[in-house]
């Protein structure tokens, strides 16, 4: 035990010093939190429509008032009015002439451009009925029937960037620190010393792990005191997923570096195939947004199943039991590749 | 000048050689191009893959229609209807709980009175059509939002058909703010990922050629041939140069074929703000050069730097409704004005910020950081 004690000094120590390591395990996933939620975690605004009244202005304004989502401004001319969406003063533009709606769209918006038009022509269609004096005859009621009350993309990013936090860390621990300890000679040192080998892996795979958890710790209440996330933390679940995601990124850390030359090469191999996992698992970019094939090699990546557990930790979806299965399976498998690296690692007649 | 060009090709070469830097100059803006174009493309044109449950109480005709008219809308229909006499509830509940657990992305309930009271006409009141859908999730809003226009659309049309509305309003579209053509997500992201290629060789592979080659002894090799500093900047400026070249050719390249991407890159506006971009990049390695103590240092600096900067610099998305305590720090990046001014004169989109400022900022941070680079930077290691 007291070889573990000084192992985790000794690591924890070292952990500090190293800047990379700090940067990558630590820094990064906070800075990413605050940027998106800086971005997305003040809720949804309102749209801002630039409108030029140059005829029956009050009947234009009146159907805008029919809308609560939107934010009129009015222009006093054309020009103006192309100006302001032009250099993103407001979203999109409308100019009424008493018989024609005219859209005005900026070039450069065209993700946002489809919506805008779209209100374009609710806000017709409004017209027509106010001007023949008859009330729309259905009326959409949207009905939130998900976890939380006032839910957002950034309430789903947060969980995400928790696993990936946690996965990092894992995979870094083997694919970076312990492989570059065992091509430096230093496990086979270490193994001289009366310290136990299982204590040199565990301090450090633990040190690692602590370090995730940190994090996503740190995430989870920057989150929620910058940007007044409502999580429900549900502490049995995220205990589950956060340990289903170090452990398993051990593991994938362990395959790394028994496919790698050079522990270098382990950890950029690492870091290319995390961020790879978390583009396609609907952690930065919604799942819906990707075309069926990368789709369906999402939902066999374990952060796809880590980000959905989580986020059933924090009460933002409903808990899937494909998640609670991927999660234990990529567990077990991390355990299993981790012992197998140990093994290899530790081998008196080990060369390394 | 031999060995000028000699140093320019070796360093070219390393680059092809490395795993790290083959994989982030080479590899990674093709793949975040096509992966980012071709989802993103295809959100553009519509094509999300989102599944709506109907459940459809009405026993008139129009339920009926409603739904062959979210068919054509594009949107895959799971539709449900009570058998004759028994009780909705059971299939209410089993459409919450498909969008509540996530199998479905939105679902629509067609009320029983639905066609009695749309044929009925007269009513004052609208009648109110539920919508269950998650809030704050992409796929469930958009599907909320398709099924509420297509409902809207529906009811309009039945208005239309009672010869209720008689006076149509037209709807024109204008396009503001860039050239006559429309411009798809493809084009605007072309500039961005170049940006971004350039940003990474500047910020990772300036401090690769200053620090860690003095830190492995090589530049103290190198100049006990005779070879000056200054010829070995230029060496590998023009290494650095010839690969941004290359990595501009292949984005270019593939944006062509696989998206169709038709940008005059060659307007001499458009070459100036690309040169300018290299010079930025340049100017941003070596201030972190000077700045690092080690080439580990450096690379934790790079990697702090370069992710802020890029999506600070909206180089993949539009940036609109920051937050005002982010907004110095988008005025202040180098990156918001090269991407504006530089889609600006491949007629893009109009920048927000005016044309000089889109110059001078970039200008301001090479003049800046070349200076403290001046002064700090040694080229051999301290004995």
């Amino acid at each position: 035990m007291r070889g573990f004690a000084a192992v985790f000094l000794a690591q924890l120590r070292i952990f500090l010093r190293n800047p990379v390591d700090l940067l990558v395990t630590a820094v990064l996933p906070l800075a990413l939190v605050l940027l998106f939620g800086f971005i997305w975690g003040r809720g949804e605004r309102p749209t801002r429509v630039g409108v030029v009244l140059l005829a029956d202005g009050e009947l234009l304004q009146s159907v805008l008032a029919e809308f609560p989502e939107l934010a009129p401004q009015t222009y006093p001319e054309a020009w103006a009015l192309e100006q302001a969406v032009a250099r993103r003063a407001v979203d999109f533009g409308l100019i009424w002439d008493g018989r024609e709606l005219t859209v005005l769209l900026a070039h450069g918006r065209v993700q946002e451009n489809p919506g805008f038009a779209a209100w374009a022509r609710r806000v017709a269609r409004a017209l027509e009925r106010r001007r023949a004096g008859v009330p729309p005859p259905v009326r959409p009621v949207k009905v939130h029937v998900g976890k939380l009350s006032a839910a957002t993309w950034y309430d789903h990013i947060v969980p995400g960037l928790m696993a990936v936090a946690l996965l990092q860390a894992g995979v870094f621990a083997v694919a970076g620190r312990l492989a570059a300890m065992r091509e430096r000679g230093i496990l086979r040192r270490l193994q001289a010393s009366p310290v136990p080998g299982w204590a040199v892996l565990a301090g450090v795979g633990l040190l690692r792990l602590g370090v995730g958890f940190a994090t996503a710790g740190l995430n989870l209440a920057l989150a929620q005191a910058l940007f007044g996330t409502a999580f429900s933390p549900h502490v049995g679940r995220l205990l589950f997923y956060g340990l289903a995601a170090g452990l398993g990124g051990m593991g994938f850390g362990a395959a790394l570096t028994a496919l790698a030359r050079r522990p270098g090469s382990a950890a950029t191999l690492g870091s290319v195939l995390v961020q790879a996992m978390v583009f396609l698992s609907g952690i930065y970019i919604p799942f819906e947004f990707l075309p069926p094939g990368l789709r369906a090699v999402g939902q066999i990546l374990p952060a796809y199943h880590l980000a959905q557990g989580m986020r059933a930790a924090l009460g933002v979806v409903e808990p899937a039991p494909s998640a609670f299965l991927a999660g234990l399976g990529f567990a077990l498998f991390g355990i299993l590749a981790f012992w197998g690296f140990g093994r290899r690692a530790l081998r008196p007649e080990s060369r390394a | 000048m031999r060995a000028i060009g000699a140093l320019a090709l070796a360093f070219a070469r390393t680059t092809l050689r490395e795993g790290n830097t083959l994989f982030w100059f080479w590899l990674f803006p093709l793949l975040l191009f096509g992966l980012l174009g071709g989802i993103f493309g295809r959100v553009e044109r519509g094509r999300l893959d989102l599944t709506v449950v109907v459940v459809n109480l009405d026993r008139g005709p129009l339920g009926w229609e409603l739904l062959r008219a979210l068919e054509e809308a594009g949107l895959a229909l799971r539709s449900l209807v009570p058998p004759l006499g028994t009780s909705a509830a059971p299939l209410l509940d089993e459409a919450r709980r498909e969008v509540a657990e996530g199998r479905a992305h939105a679902a629509l309930i067609v009320p029983e009175a639905f066609s009695d009271r749309l044929l009925g006409g007269g009513e004052k009141e609208s009648l109110p059509v539920e919508i269950f859908y998650r809030r704050g999730e992409a796929g469930s809003s958009t599907a909320a939002s398709l099924l509420a226009e297509v409902l809207e659309e529906f009811g309009c049309a039945l208005l239309a058909q009672a010869g209720l509305v008689r006076a149509p309003v037209g709807l024109g579209v204008q396009r503001v703010g860039g050239g006559a053509q429309t411009v798809g997500y493809a084009e605007f992201l072309l500039p961005g990922v170049l940006l971004m290629a350039l940003f990474v060789l500047g910020l990772f592979g300036v401090p690769d050629v200053v620090l860690l080659a003095r830190e492995t002894g090589v530049l103290r090799r190198y100049f006990a041939a005779p070879l000056s500093g200054g010829r070995y900047l230029l060496g590998v400026g023009l290494g650095l140069a010839l690969v941004a070249a290359a990595q501009t050719a292949a984005v270019w390249a593939l944006g062509r074929m696989a998206f169709g991407v038709r940008l005059p890159l060659g307007r001499p506006a458009s070459l100036a703000f690309l040169l300018l971009a290299f010079a930025t990049a340049l100017a941003l390695g070596f201030l972190i050069a000077a700045l690092a103590r080690n080439s580990a240092n450096a690379l934790a600096l790079a990697n702090l730097l370069n992710l802020p900067l890029q999506f600070l610099g909206g180089l993949y998305f539009p940036l609109t409704g920051l937050p005002a305590a982010l907004r110095p720090l988008v005025a202040a990046n180098p990156l918001t004005h090269l991407a504006e001014g530089w889609r600006m004169a491949l007629g893009l989109g109009t920048p927000t910020f005016p044309l000089w400022l889109n110059l001078l900022v970039p200008l301001l941070w090479i003049v800046g950081s070349g200076a403290l680079a001046a002064a700090r930077l040694t080229f051999l290691e301290d004995r």
